[in-house]
């Protein structure tokens, strides 16, 4: 089996003294959770009653100043943090007792497409409506979260809201795959010896075991079967429909010939298996057969399950997965993926577009851009705009690069092959452009939640004596800035260019004809790459800047 | 799902829901009364500019002896405010000659004004302030 992890393993986050102890404690999510949940609320309630002046309140500056930035650092220095803590998650554990929560998602969304929509669909809604500028409308797209984690996942089995619609999470798995972290086996040997596979099976009361006449691992066939718990699982690990053009994901299927446990999503209570105390994935991510951490929300419930305490939080190379193309439980093949491809593609775009959105010359191309239009409404003139830069831009580029690739390499294969296989290699300088961009909003105004949350205990009469410090606000002297941004992206230009040589090395072995089809992609993100800095030097007209002294 | 204790959040919302209250925006006991906020140059230009209340009743008088706040906000979240009380020059007229506008973009303008009755009023503006040419490296 290929593995991403070192042959020794000195970390594990688990194992370290205090807070290890705490994460492996069964309540550690759920305390994380209401914690954010609390924020959550408190961002609701000011966002909807406070003072719509967003600097001023804390629906302005908890997301996007701080949630953002922290979001960034976490995947930067860790793991998928967010998800870990995602307070969405918790008014959904009612959802499960309250509806059916049984059906399993419907076959034409199994796939990343429907996240890859309503990514397009938020960035261009950011902008159309100034979000950040709109403490109550932020508020609401807040409230929508909850109610849509709530419904979405109170109607259908396991984790279906986060594997295929939540846009936060995809935007969190395609980054955490350049983390340092993943949640991962131990000892492969126990997983091998392991009768029972609670980690995805889960936990039922009074059965340590599985009921003797319930073999645990049933061999699947390459025929394609449906499971006792109503998963159809297709022939293949991957099984594209091309009628539709979608891909059906297996849930838990691993390849044929593979054995597997035979497993539903952990909710399903099949008669005599007693009652289930401890969820297995509800990710449908099998341990002994993952990689990596696309689809992991980190919710450490096969940390609980497993019997022989085997899961970790693995120190491993960044980004490696991103190069290597092992089967992965619950994902398939990176490379037959177009879907996973796309999401990379936008997520890499939309880090640079988000960030133009915020200086000077993005008024002229929208002025530009709207003359040419017949000058419609301004949400219209976004609209068209972000059709170019998410949309056509990259198919362009993709497809130029791809060819161009092609060429040089003396290849055969289609282009949508070509570009699903070196997408994956744009993500470490999309998460560098992120990076660059929220970790200068939470780096400048860090501190200005002091004084907007002392003025909301002020107004409720809670607050202490003393008027609140609106002076404060940077968290690190502001001529470091902008080093700090350049030292992100060219961490993310780097880590790039050794991701694409990598596959293209896997593709073609150690050759010439490898480092040929390396070039055009070498090309495409020093271009991209380029794009940014000229973005970190331009003077942040539209909403906030740095104070130039001199 | 799994069957731990149950954590309903919802008397925690119920609590907090409480204590909210409603903190509402800007007051506003005297809105008969007209407040009137310019800047010069127009547009502003990063760093510091003239900024004027114009402080008028109900009848159109000038209002005198009133304490007048400037509070200017950036759009964006995540900026430090500048504020800074404004001198009365007559004629209704409150004015600060240094306003610091530290970043070009969008910004809101509020006078915060006590008038000289104890009522309490405050107005607010939007204005764009044009950043320096590019980003000066020293
Ligand atoms: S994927 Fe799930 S855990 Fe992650 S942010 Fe979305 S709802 Fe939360
Ligand atoms: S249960 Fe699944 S999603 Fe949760 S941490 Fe484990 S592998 Fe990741
Ligand atoms: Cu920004």
């Amino acid at each position: 089996m290929p593995t991403l992890r070192a042959e020794t393993r000195p970390f594990d986050l688990l194992r370290i003294p205090i807070l290890g102890r705490f994460l492996r404690w069964r309540h550690a999510r759920t305390v994380l959770q209401g914690g954010m949940l609390g924020l959550a609320i408190l961002l609701i309630l000011d966002g909807l009653f406070g003072p719509q002046i967003a600097p001023r309140n804390l629906a302005g500056v908890l997301p996007w100043v701080h949630w953002r930035g922290f979001v960034v650092l976490a995947l930067l220095i860790a793991g998928n943090l967010f998800c870990m803590a995602c307070p969405f998650m918790l008014p959904r554990r009612l959802a499960k007792r309250l509806l059916p929560a049984g059906r399993p998602w419907p076959r034409p969304l199994r796939s990343k497409w429907l996240a890859v929509g309503l990514l397009f669909v938020f960035f261009w809604a950011y902008e159309a409506f100034s979000l950040w500028q709109s403490p109550w409308l932020t508020a609401w797209v807040a409230i929508t979260y909850f109610v849509a984690a709530f419904v979405i996942d109170g109607f259908f089995r396991g984790a279906s809201f986060c594997k295929h619609v939540c846009p936060i999470g995809q935007f969190n798995f395609m980054h955490a795959t350049v983390s340092p972290l993943e949640v991962g086996v131990r000892e492969p040997e126990t997983c091998s010896d392991c009768a029972t596979k609670d980690c995805i099976r889960g936990r039922y009361a009074g059965t340590s075991a599985v009921p003797a006449d319930r073999p645990a691992v049933s061999s699947m066939g390459g025929g394609g079967s449906t499971s006792a718990s109503g998963i159809a699982t297709p022939p293949g690990p991957l099984a594209l429909d091309s009628a539709s053009g979608t891909v059906r994901l297996p849930e838990v299927a691993p390849p044929p010939a593979m054995a597997s446990p035979s497993v539903g999503s952990a909710h399903d209570e099949p008669a005599g298996r007693g009652r289930l105390v401890q969820n297995g994935c509800e990710l449908w991510l099998f341990q002994e057969r993952k990689v990596g951490n696309v689809d992991c929300t980190f919710c450490m419930e096969c940390v609980h399950a497993c019997p022989h305490d085997n899961v970790g939080i693995l120190a491993r190379v960044p980004g490696a997965e991103l190069w290597r193309n092992p089967w992965r439980s619950g994902v398939g093949r990176l490379t037959e993926r177009p879907d996973l491809a796309g999401l990379a593609v936008l997520l890499t775009f939309a880090a640079f577009v988000n960030a133009f959105g915020m200086v000077r010359p993005v008024q002229a191309v929208l002025q530009a851009l709207g003359r040419a239009l017949g000058s419609p409404p301004e949400a219209l003139i976004l609209l068209a705009f972000f059709a170019g830069a998410l949309l056509l831009l990259p198919l362009l580029a993709m497809g130029a690069t791809s060819a161009s690739s092609r060429h040089f390499s003396g290849g055969q294969e289609k282009l949508t092959e070509i570009g699903t296989r070196y997408a994956y290699g744009l993500v470490p300088l999309g998460l560098g452009m992120w990076s660059a961009h929220y970790l200068f909003h939470l780096l400048l105004g860090g501190l200005t939640i002091v004084p907007v949350f002392h003025a909301y205990l002020e107004d409720l009469n809670l607050a202490a004596p003393g008027a609140p410090a609106w002076g404060m606000g940077p968290m690190i002297p502001e001529t470091w800035l902008f080093p700090v941004q350049v030292l992100l992206l060219q961490g993310g230009l780097a880590g790039s260019l050794w991701v694409l040589l990598r596959i293209a090395r896997r593709e073609h072995g150690d050759t010439t004809r490898a480092k040929r089809a390396f070039a055009p992609w070498a090309l495409f993100v020093t271009v991209l790459f380029a794009t940014g800095i000229w973005l970190l030097l331009q003077p942040m007209e539209m909403r906030g800047t740095f104070m130039v002294d001199g | 799902m799994t069957r731990r204790g149950s954590l309903s959040p919802v008397p925690f919302v119920l609590l907090l829901l409480l204590a909210a209250g409603c903190r509402g925006d800007a007051v506003d006991e005297a809105p008969d009364h007209e407040v009137r906020i310019s800047v010069a140059p127009t547009p502003p230009i990063m760093g510091s500019a003239r900024v004027v209340v114009q402080l008028s009743d109900g009848e159109g008088l000038a209002v005198e002896n009133a304490q007048v706040t400037l509070i200017g906000d950036m759009a964006h979240p995540g900026m430090t405010p500048v504020e800074e009380d404004l001198e009365q020059e007559g004629g209704g007229r409150y004015a600060t000659s240094d306003f610091d506008f530290t970043m070009g973009g969008d910004w809101v303008l509020s006078a915060r004004i006590q008038l000289p009755d104890g009522r309490r009023v405050e107005r607010s503006r939007s204005v764009e302030v044009v950043s320096l040419d590019a980003r000066d490296p020293t």
